[in-house]
């Protein structure tokens, strides 16, 4: 098979109803181990007693995925077996940038993980990085206890059912005391429209260990819609260092909804990069749990959307341990009609002295239909911490404006450069210089 | 006359927000010559200064400026800048973001001919001066400013010191080399050290190929930079002209002296 090979997608006879079942069947088939069976009939049985989420519940507010009739995708799209990188679609191929030799390379392609790469320096280090499905069967045992245990199957039916449906993902686990010698990337790919996707991935890292890891989402405009529904947990052990990124730049067909969350212990630290640029309706729940004393969280992203771009989303800083620190900062653009959401939650426990939290969204307006909500939120049952957030909303700057003009930049060049600098602080924290350049010139390429 | 002069300003009339700020105010400066435009805070400089470089909020309600033989009403900042005219700020602006360096290289690639946007309506990434080139003229000037190569890297007048804006400000007079630079209250917030700074990088731009006009309050900077004309400003209108030595007199007399002679000034 190549990457020009058509992949069709057809609703499974028996719609959503159906879809547990199916999945449960092709588990069974994998050898799955009887706990990781034992969750999806649990998520089943809570999917099917739960409601699709509406404007009723706080998350879903202002937030709904428009005609989607889920039933009608397939969730079991195959994808073909990469035998190398040339088999990779070419948005993939370009997005690695020549650079695939010196990577941990993960490749899901709908359903499945086309291709595990291994590099041999991880490799001799321990450091594992390996699809769901193999992870379950060679890595059960690292994986019982962590898979499925940060995310609330019963937060809505979309939860549920991805926890019921998971299909693909990936394992990153870096053994203690062990710095990853090169950075892992785990690459999602949709196939064109009716597909449904569902990986759940989970990312340990040793006391002591440090790793950067990138979830990159991609996927070529198509005319239908698909969906992603995607599944994170991530476990900063003691004094670990873990920079993660999630990038979406999905085709303008999917609707994506996923989970996200952070466990950091003692002593540990996470550089957490989300930025959203593609996609039709994006909805991601960041959640980052700081559990031991002296944890960080510092979490940067932004969003740009245009046309009718929908993005939403909800961060949660819980501080469960003393001394903890959350730094967290969103920037969003919008043109045209785009809109955005961002709601915010910090959250200090009882117990969690001496908390140093801050949270911040800064929204800038291009057009006069876009809008952008922003919704911050504190929640303090300590009583000797520092928490402070802020949330704007504005338009481009007209002194900022004037001033470059009057360098001879054309008003299209003055907000080009005021919307670039506006991101850069963001874009700067990639971690991979290719891909930092790419998602700039995805900025650039927007901005118009 | 005011043919041959390189901006010519016209029984200019400028309201801001209703406000009759200029009121017949009527300037020559050529290249080759240094200007200095002297008078009381509220007598209009910087709406002068704005005005000339087109700033939105100014309203020509009357007159002209011509620059180079033909009117620049019509036409925007960014023009008026790409066709030689430079306005150095009393409050240069921050841009949070965009690296010195950055935004020094798209503003001089803004001055290189046309420019064609590709069919998808933007514009091609690598255009202009070669990277090598650009570091190597940045850095050239940086020197002669005394200013850190750090400095290229960080963000444009983003956390700078009052010494440090003013200098940038300089530096992109350096780069950009207009035919004629207006200085805009260029010696507020310096002290002695960043104002000889600044005063000896606008000498060494001065020359035949530069006109400046020097708006200031004070006379210190022209203990720096030496004019070849003196005017004073009051209310909206240019009340009194002469040589460096009148910018002498308005320091040990101050500004009342113009005040009263006003009518037999003009």
């Amino acid at each position: 098979m190549t990457a020009e090979t058509r992949i069709l997608a057809k609703p499974v006879q028996g719609g959503l109803d159906a879809w547990p079942a199916l999945a449960l069947e092709r588990a069974v088939g994998a050898n799955e181990p009887a706990w990781a069976l034992e969750q999806r009939r649990e998520a089943a049985e809570v999917a099917a007693r739960l409601p699709f989420p509406d404007r009723r519940l706080e998350l879903w507010r202002r937030t709904d995925f428009g005609t989607l009739a889920l039933g009608e995708l397939d969730p079991f799209v195959p994808g073909p077996q990469a035998r190398n990188l040339d088999d990779l679609p070419a948005i993939v191929i370009a997005r690695l940038a020549g650079e695939a030799a010196n990577l941990g390379l993960l490749v899901q392609r709908n359903s499945d993980v086309v291709l595990e790469q291994t590099h041999p320096a991880l490799a001799q280090q321990g450091v594992i990085v390996c699809s769901m499905e193999r992870a379950l069967r060679e890595h059960a045992e690292k994986l019982q206890g962590r898979l499925g245990a940060l995310i609330e199957t019963d937060l809505d039916r979309y939860t549920a059912l991805h926890q019921a449906m998971r299909a693909g993902g990936a394992f990153v686990w870096v053994p203690d005391g062990v710095q990853a010698g090169v950075p892992i990337r785990l690459i999602q790919w949709l196939d064109g429209a009716g597909v449904a996707g569902a990986p759940a991935t989970v990312i340990v890292l040793g006391r002591g260990a440090s790793a950067t890891v990138l979830e990159e989402c991609l996927s070529e405009t198509a005319d239908g819609p698909a969906f992603f529904s995607g599944g994170t947990e991530v476990f900063v052990g003691e004094d670990a260092k873990l920079v993660y990124g999630h990038l979406q730049d999905w085709g303008r067909n999917v609707i994506h909804y996923s989970n996200q969350r952070a466990r950091i212990e003692r002593g540990g630290e996470l550089q957490w990069i989300q930025t959203f640029l593609g996609g039709r309706t994006t909805k991601t729940n960041s959640y980052f749990q700081l559990v031991g004393a002296g944890a960080k969280a510092y979490v940067h992203g932004f969003m740009f959307g245009d046309q009718r771009q929908h993005f939403d989303l909800h961060t949660l800083q819980k501080h469960l341990a003393e001394q903890t620190t959350s730094d967290l900062f969103i920037k969003c653009a919008l043109k045209d009609r785009a809109r955005s959401v961002y709601q915010g939650m910090i959250q200090v426990a009882r117990g969690a002295q001496r908390t140093d939290a801050y949270q911040a969204n800064r929204n800038l307006l291009l057009s006069d239909t876009a809008r952008a909500d922003s919704i911050p939120g504190l929640e303090i049952l300590a009583n000797d911490v520092r928490c402070t957030h802020g949330a704007t909303v504005g338009t481009v700057d007209e002194e900022q404006m004037y001033y470059l003009m009057t360098r001879g930049l054309p008003r299209g060049d003055a907000q080009r450069l005021v919307v670039e600098g506006f991101f850069a602080p963001v874009l700067d924290r990639i971690p991979l210089e290719s891909v930092r350049e790419q998602l700039r010139g995805m900025i650039q390429a927007k901005i118009g | 006359m005011s043919q041959t002069a390189d901006l010519v300003v016209q029984d200019l009339h400028v309201a801001v927000e209703g406000k009759q700020i200029l009121k017949g105010l009527s300037l020559e400066v050529r290249k080759g010559e240094v200007h200095a435009l002297m008078g009381p805070n509220g007598s209009g400089k910087s709406t002068l200064a704005n005005t000339l470089m087109g700033h939105p909020r100014y309203e020509v309600t009357g007159g002209d400026i011509l620059f180079k033989g033909e009117s620049i009403l019509g036409l925007e900042s960014d023009a008026r800048s790409r066709a030689g005219l430079f306005l150095a700020f009393q409050y240069p602006v921050a841009i949070p973001g965009v690296t010195v360096s950055n935004f020094l290289r798209t503003a001089l690639n803004a001055r290189l001919a046309p420019r064609v946007a590709t069919t998808d309506g933007s514009m091609p990434a690598r255009r202009g001066i070669a990277p090598k080139e650009f570091r190597a003229l940045l850095r050239e000037h940086m020197a002669l400013l005394k200013m850190d190569e750090s400095f290229a890297l960080r963000y444009l007048n983003d956390g700078f010191s009052g010494g440090e804006k003013k200098r940038t400000e300089i530096l992109q007079m350096a780069m950009l080399k207009p035919e004629i630079a207006i200085m805009d209250e260029t010696d507020s917030g310096l002290d002695i050290d960043a104002l000889r700074i600044v005063s000896e990088g606008v000498n060494a731009l001065s020359g035949p190929d530069l006109g400046v006009l020097v708006i200031t309050h004070y006379q210190r900077i022209l203990d720096y930079i030496k004019p070849h004309f003196v005017h004073v400003m009051l209310d909206g209108r240019i009340t009194l002209s002469g040589g460096p030595e009148l910018a002498l007199e308005l320091e040990s007399r101050g500004y009342d002296f113009v005040r009263e002679g006003k009518e037999s000034a003009r």
